[in-house]
């Protein structure tokens, strides 16, 4: 029986002209292998779009029913497994009439249905459904069990690296202890203490830059350095690459669905090899319809991540997890554009390196650099981030911050770390550092990842405030014990960490105020400055903020360098300009971590009228 | 054959000898009363530093060339007056061991290394800076960083090795200001660097140059790298200067203060006496006049390992333009200060680039019997540097060669300095007494002395008030005599000694040495 009406959909979808007899052998083998449903490999694997399958079943007298919208027993869908609704894109919905009323992709008998029909031992009725639907439907009534993993599972396995507490009892003591000394002292012997906090702020302001500076010449020593060479990825064989698991979590891109598979479909690794996911939240229809409304085949799955609360990147990513085959797994934003042999560099990179190398950072960039000011001072900022700094972080054995995206882990060892942590906003930063505290470290491959730089100021700012707030977490997560974090990654590497992580908050919060001083003292010549400040006071204070900026010029205007963006560099004079922008940011996350300390601060993707082959044409 | 021990590993021993043998040497001198300005000039600023009683910022801020100064002051924990040549003891030392290490994996690394040995041993101008005290060394080990860091980006074209380079350039420039104008020179050098770099299928330099320029996106690129270029490298020395300058200007009004005051920078004074033409009475027939088109034959002369380097870089473009900028950067200082000599530091820069250029020369291995005839100039060199200092215009540097003999030969003949005299007499009045001192010129007897704390000096609150009235500020006056070279830039000069008089002091003269005279105040 499973076989006549099998063929029938084949038949249907041939003569249709949807699938080629080639094609058609491959879905079969594929689904062979990875006991996935005939029907779930022709729409997530760029055979057939929704639309021509919609299409050719409402041609054959099938009409499309809104499953969202049906009845639902609790009774029935207690039973189903969502791991099994998700391969074979079948829900059995409720009980009708002794009759059971399932929800199905394909009204074509498959082994599954039968299954199904043998199990609750009762005749079908069969709705035909849009697979998205039956897939939202699925996760928001069955993935309970999965989501509450993904917020909680951190936090239940090692409550210390969690941020759902920001501050800790000995954290709030030593801080207000500090501010409490400072008032009484400042009351006490106000110059002298004016004094001392001015001297310390300008000093940790340079300091903090002068490292910086290091790590970035540290980082540039390695710029001719090929972590995989094309001689290497040339020895590859196809044959021999594992599943690549790739995460694309997404909320309200519609507008970026089309450019995303463009993207995926320019990557240079076998189809079937991948396992790419795109993880969208129960309450986002605009990308679920924009899926939907795809006139050429998808290459992903979808899955529906069910409410839970905070509503954050890495729960969505840690509810991914559950439902992930491969063997090696990285996250991309809806707007990247990877070269397209990242992949296969990953594996390579992998093989070459010792075990305890658990993940690959590749470079960011940007594709609509020339778009504005704002544009442009982002990509000097992430050339000198991803090129220099954090190369030079893995030459010092320093833990690296992961960035954003692009982050390639080995999927068993990020499992054992306890995925991303859902309470912390810059996630990745976090999971880097845990990952480096257990002896696990991070390699860095010669491949670029370009991304959509936010050219909208007030986008910026909530983008940069979610940042420096996901600083500010990490920093005070791992810094509850300090005796603890010294044993776990070195003295290096927590001086390291106090520069880089905690410094990076500091600096931009210190920054207007030491402007300000400057300017009142410098330019303004306001005499009651001196009153308070002396001379030599003054004198270092100043020396540290021109230097301190003149440096942070400078490691700008060397970033332009390995990228050839040689027209940027003039753009790096405007450094103090965008530091003030910093500083906003810094001060509405410090806000933030007091008031709303896991709220996400959406950035807008796809606000840049530039493309990547505009780009390529203007370069 | 080769050495069973590491090229590294025997370094360090050998290093510390010659460290030991400086110092040995320095100190011989040192002891028989031989300093040098500039030395006792750093000494003084590190004494007035730890014995207080002035702006210490003024004094760490300020004084020039800073790196310079900040070495002595770190080994002035040692002894006060000796700390500046300790400094250019290991000073020196360092940058031998820089150059020798830099050779480690050089196919001819030991002859290289013989020649660098027997440099450092034996070529008077380096014997000369390593036991002076004068801060040369320094300006020669961020010159041959410099250098080294330019030529490895030519070669690599990383942005590791230009902004390295840009660094150790503005360190130079804060080691020996006069640096700074070597940036005009490094202009077309860089350009034509940028044009090689270019992905262009034409080997002529010439048919480069024309395809750039009339290529819209190529000439685009060029002048955008070009300009990137220009900035990475000149934009931290220059902004630095500027920062500096504005902090001379905030701080003392003048922006200029580090290079013009004589309390910030000893060759303020220096360079109008002693290193002035036609201010020494004593001149001497100098090996070759020092005259604008004639320094690049005197560079010749001195540093003969130029025209084997040229050899090596026949093919190299971008690498020849390198040491032409520096002979254009040498002439351009006489026409730029033509009435100021040369000091020998300039010179030996030569030398130093020679080991840059050998080391990032690509067709060094055709050259046959390269290693002998190397050695053969490395000689050579010793012998023209020896006849360039003996008949110096800096009389500084003739009177260390005259001594230097003096100390092989026959140590009795040793002239002390004679300002040692009145230094001594001035440690032995009590120190409850004061003396009104001008720093400006006196700064070698507060060195040798080892001590400020009886002085008086412009730097302190009490000065100008000790100097309309010294009778109730004072015990004694220390005041140039007439012979004294630097009497004109004194405060203390002949006119302050007659509205002394005017005003009825009494000033008894209780010691006088050749350049000095001591009066006690009644």
């Amino acid at each position: 029986m499973t076989d006549t009406y099998l063929e029938s959909l084949e038949d249907l979808l041939i003569s249709a002209g949807l699938l080629t007899a080639e094609q058609l052998a491959h879905i079969n083998n594929f689904s062979r292998s990875n006991q996935l449903s005939f029907i779930k490999i022709a729409l997530n694997f760029g055979y057939i779009s929704r639309k021509q399958f919609k299409k050719c079943l409402e041609e054959q007298g099938y009409v499309f029913i809104d499953v969202r919208a049906e009845q639902i027993d609790a009774a029935v869908m207690s039973q189903n497994d969502l791991m099994k609704v998700d391969g074979n894109l079948i829900l059995p919905l409720r009980k009708e009439h002794g009759k059971l009323v399932v929800a199905v992709a394909s009204p074509y008998i498959t082994d599954d249905l039968i299954e199904i029909q043998e199990k609750f031992g009762m005749e079908l009725v069969v709705l035909v459904a849009s697979d998205l639907d039956i897939l939202w439907l699925a996760h928001k009534l069955l993935g309970e069990k999965y989501v509450k993993s993904a917020v909680f599972e951190l936090l239940n396995r090692d409550p210390d690296s969690s941020a759902l507490v920001t501050f800790t009892q000995k954290q709030l003591v030593i801080i207000f202890s500090l501010i409490g000394v400072v008032v009484v002292a400042l009351f006490l012997n106000f110059i002298n203490t004016s004094i001392i906090i001015n001297i310390l702020m300008s000093t940790f302001f340079l300091i903090a830059i002068v490292f910086k500076l290091y790590l970035a010449l540290s980082g540039s020593k390695l710029e001719l350095y090929q972590a995989v060479s094309k001689k290497e990825l040339k020895g590859i064989d196809n044959d021999d690459l594992p599943v690549f698991t790739i995460q694309l979590p997404v909320y309200k891109e519609d507008k970026l669905i089309r450019k995303l598979i463009w993207n995926l479909q320019s990557l240079d690794y076998p189809r079937e090899k991948l396992d790419i996911k795109l993880l969208i939240e129960e309450d986002d229809d605009k990308t679920l319809n924009a899926v939907k409304d795809l006139d050429f085949p998808a290459i992903f799955e979808v899955i529906v991540v069910p409410f839970h609360m905070p509503k954050t990147k890495p729960k969505a990513c840690n509810y991914g997890l559950h439902f992930s085959r491969g063997e090696y797994l990285t996250i991309y934003d809806a707007e990247d554009v990877p070269d397209t042999d990242q992949l296969k560099k990953v594996v390579a990179l992998f093989r070459k390196l010792p075990q305890n190398y658990i993940c690959i950072q590749c470079a960011l960039n940007y594709f609509n650099r020339n778009e504005n000011f704002l544009t442009r001072m982002f990509t000097l900022e992430y050339s000198y981030w991803f090129d220099y700094m954090l190369p030079g972080l893995g030459t010092l054995d320093i833990p690296i911050p992961l960035g954003g995206t692009s982050n390639h882990f080995k999927m068993k060892n990020l499992i054992e770390l306890g995925g991303w942590d859902p309470f912390n906003v810059t996630e990745d930063a976090d999971l880097g550092i845990r990952a480096f505290a257990k002896g696990y470290k991070v390699a860095l491959v010669n491949s670029t990842t370009y991304e959509e730089a936010n050219n909208e100021t007030f986008n910026w700012i909530r983008q940069r405030s979610r940042w420096i707030k996901g600083y500010m977490q990490t920093y005070l997560v791992h810094m509850r014990n300090p005796a603890k974090l010294i044993q776990k990654i070195g003295w290096k590497g927590f001086l390291g960490f106090n520069f880089f992580i905690g410094a990076t908050p500091i600096t931009f919060l210190v920054y207007p105020i030491l402007l300000l001083l400057f300017i009142s003292y410098l330019v303004f010549d306001i005499q009651n400055i001196k009153t308070i400040f002396p001379d030599w006071v003054l004198y270092i204070s100043t020396f540290n903020f021109i230097i301190g900026n003149i440096l942070m010029i400078y490691v700008n205007m060397i970033a332009v360098f390995k990228r050839r963006y040689y027209e940027l560099i003039l753009y790096a004079i405007t450094n103090p300009v965008y530091w003030l922008m910093h500083s906003i940011s810094a001060y509405k996350g410090l806000w933030q971590l007091i008031t709303k300390p896991f709220y996400w601060e959406k950035t807008n993707h796809g606000l840049s009228k530039v493309t990547t082959t505009q780009n390529q044409k203007a370069e | 054959m080769k050495s069973l021990i590491p090229f590294k590993n025997r370094l360090y021993p050998i290093s510390a000898v010659l460290f030991l043998y400086y110092l040995a040497l320095a100190y011989a001198l040192f002891s028989k009363g031989v300093y040098s300005s500039e030395g006792l000039f750093f000494a003084e600023k590190a004494i007035l530093f730890s014995n207080g009683g002035v702006d210490r910022l003024t004094i760490v801020g300020l004084t020039f060339p800073q790196l310079s100064f900040f070495s002595t002051w770190l080994f002035s924990i040692f002894h006060s007056t000796f700390a500046p040549f300790i400094a250019s003891a290991v000073g020196t030392t360092v940058l031998f061991y820089i150059i020798a290490n830099s050779i480690e994996t050089h196919q001819y690394k030991n002859w290289l290394f013989a020649g660098i040995l027997v440099t450092f041993l034996f070529h008077p101008t380096f014997l000369f800076i390593a036991v002076s005290g004068k801060s040369d060394y320094m300006m020669l080990l961020f010159f041959y960083l410099f250098i080294s860091a330019l030529y490895k980006y030519f070669k690599y074209n990383t942005s590791y090795h230009i902004s390295v380079a840009s660094i150790y350039f503005t360190m130079l420039v804060f080691c020996n200001f006069k640096f700074i104008w070597l940036a005009l020179f490094l202009l077309p050098v860089i350009f034509v660097a940028a044009l090689q770099s270019m992905q262009i299928a034409k080997s002529d330099p010439w048919e480069r140059i024309a395809f750039a320029f009339n290529s819209l996106s190529i000439r685009r690129k060029l002048g955008n790298k070009t300009f990137a270029v220009y900035l990475i490298v000149f934009a931290l020395p220059l902004t630095a200067i500027f920062a500096f300058r504005l902090l001379n200007e905030t701080y003392t009004g003048d922006s200029n203060y580090f290079l013009d005051s004589p309390y910030a920078n000893y060759l303020a004074v220096i360079n109008q006496s002693e290193n002035f033409t036609g201010f020494a009475k004593d001149q001497v027939s100098s090996f070759i006049t020092e005259t604008s088109f004639l320094t690049t034959i005197k560079i010749l002369i001195y540093a003969p390992m130029i025209l084997l380097c040229f050899s090596v870089f026949k093919s190299n473009l971008r690498n020849t333009f390198v040491v032409f900028a520096l002979f254009l950067f040498m002439e351009f200082l006489k026409i730029k200060y033509p009435d100021v000599f040369l000091q020998v530091g300039f010179y030996a820069a030569f030398i130093c680039m020679c080991w840059g250029i050998i080391l990032n020369a690509q067709n060094f291995k055709n050259l046959k019997y390269m290693g002998q005839l190397y050695l053969f100039i490395i000689i050579l060199q010793l012998a023209t540097g020896y006849f360039m200092m003996n008949s110096s215009s800096v009389p500084e540097e003739r009177k260390y060669v005259t001594e230097f003999k003096h100390l092989i030969f026959d140590q009795k003949l040793i002239t002390p300095d004679e300002d040692g005299t009145m230094a001594k007499y001035i440690n032995n009045i009590p120190s409850t007494k004061t003396i009104l001192a001008d720093d400006a010129t006196a700064y070698r007897i507060i060195a040798i002395s080892s001590s400020c704390k009886r002085f008086l000096i412009p730097a302190q609150k009490t000065f100008l008030a000790a100097l309309a009235s010294p009778r109730d500020n004072v015990n004694y006056i220390l005041m140039p005599s007439v012979n004294n070279p630097y009497q004109n830039f004194s405060l203390l000069n002949t006119e302050a000694f007659d509205r002394f008089q005017k005003d009825g002091l009494t000033l008894t003269k209780v010691q006088q040495s050749k350049n000095w005279i001591l009066y006690s105040v009644l």
